[in-house]
């Protein structure tokens, strides 16, 4: 199995930010547009929102597959929803994908967890440091793959979307103290698991 | 990883824990302290002191870290932050926009809410043909209920 790294460039499409602050197409302008019959609106949400949810599923399943299934289906039942929106539509669409991958983490345990980068351009100097990489990134994932899921989750919205702990509060509806404890507990497992090798 | 700027619920005492703080003294902390029960491999974890993890929190910077002990835990985080990074900007496959774009329902979403929620619209003249519709409806059970007791 292996990951397929898409590197997009800039001059795609303009940046999330700038099209959230154009008020014609805020998320809730959008929405209503969806709502009102034009269907094709919706790919502007699944644009600005695709990449941040995509990791999220990617870092807990391990499983690009997985992680492009649980995105599909998390926007489909958000369209088939969207009329419930109360709020802020990427908090919404986050919870719908976080729920989606614990709940395939509750029926599927996976012992081992790999990607390679192959459309990735290497961005180490040498072959030997790219081998370490590559074999840091397979350890990684196994450790990541033992932790508990709520540990999981924590330490990849932590470490790998960069959300601070009053954002992972409010999107997980738990208090930054616990979210703490468990980024903690994530990172002390996590070093437990791999020092001896990487430190 | 230092990237938790805003973070205002610090690692309160903290001060002069230079070294790594030992399994006991983590038994030790109140029980409200642990949110959910140690799992196994937890078990085998050791303790990482304050410090290392306000760095992490992006609380601290690095040079304060970098001392005695907690060197080596720097060392191993800045090599797991590097990995980390390359995460950062996996970004979706292309095809997987248009996927999901061809797998949504052809029709707009609707509101889809219990009779008993929904909008309840009486107009004056249902609401006349509903009332003669009960007075028709009261009169002939009267006059059954009178037919029957004779």
């Amino acid at each position: 199995m292996g990951y397929s790294v898409v590197v997009k460039t800039t001059e795609q499409a303009p940046r999330t930010d700038q099209l959230i602050a154009d008020p014609e197409n805020s998320d809730q302008m959008v929405i209503q547009r969806v709502l009102s019959g034009n269907r094709d609106a919706f790919k502007i949400l699944i644009s600005r929102y695709s990449d941040p949810l995509y990791r999220h599923a990617l870092c807990m399943t391990g499983s690009p597959d997985v992680a492009e299934d649980i995105l599909q289906l998390s926007f489909i039942k958000a369209y088939q929803h969207l009329a419930e929106v109360r709020g802020r539509f990427d908090a919404w669409v986050f919870r719908i994908v976080a729920n989606g991958c614990k709940d395939w983490l509750k029926n599927i345990r996976r012992s081992h967890l790999s990607y390679d980068e192959d459309d990735q351009p290497s961005a180490y100097a040498t072959p030997d440091e790219e081998l370490d990489r590559t074999e840091l990134r397979s350890d990684l994932d196994r450790a990541l793959a033992t932790l508990p899921a709520s540990l999981r989750e924590a330490f990849v919205m932590k470490h790998v979307e960069g959300r601070s702990y009053e954002e992972m509060a409010d999107l997980l509806g738990t208090t930054v103290g616990a979210l703490k404890m468990r980024v903690h507990r994530a990172r002390e497992a996590l070093q437990a698991l791999l020092e001896e090798k990487y430190a | 990883m230092v990237d938790d700027l805003r973070s205002d619920d610090g690692l309160g005492g903290f001060e002069g824990h230079h070294h790594r703080v030992s399994r006991r003294s983590e038994q030790e902390r109140p029980l409200a302290d642990r949110e959910v029960p140690l799992g196994q491999q937890e078990s085998d974890a050791r303790v990482l002191s304050p410090l290392v993890h306000a760095w992490l929190d992006g609380e601290l910077p690095e040079a304060v870290v970098r001392k005695g002990d907690t060197a080596r835990d720097v060392e191993f985080w800045k090599n797991i932050n590097v990995e980390v990074e390359t995460r950062r900007r996996i970004l979706t496959p292309v095809f997987v926009e248009t996927k999901i774009m061809n797998a949504l329902p052809q029709t707009a979403p609707v509101v889809i809410s219990p009779w008993w929620r929904r909008e309840f619209v009486v107009r004056p003249t249902h609401a006349l043909a509903l009332a003669a519709a009960l007075v028709v409806a009261a009169s002939a059970v009267t006059v059954t209920l009178m037919v029957t007791m004779r």
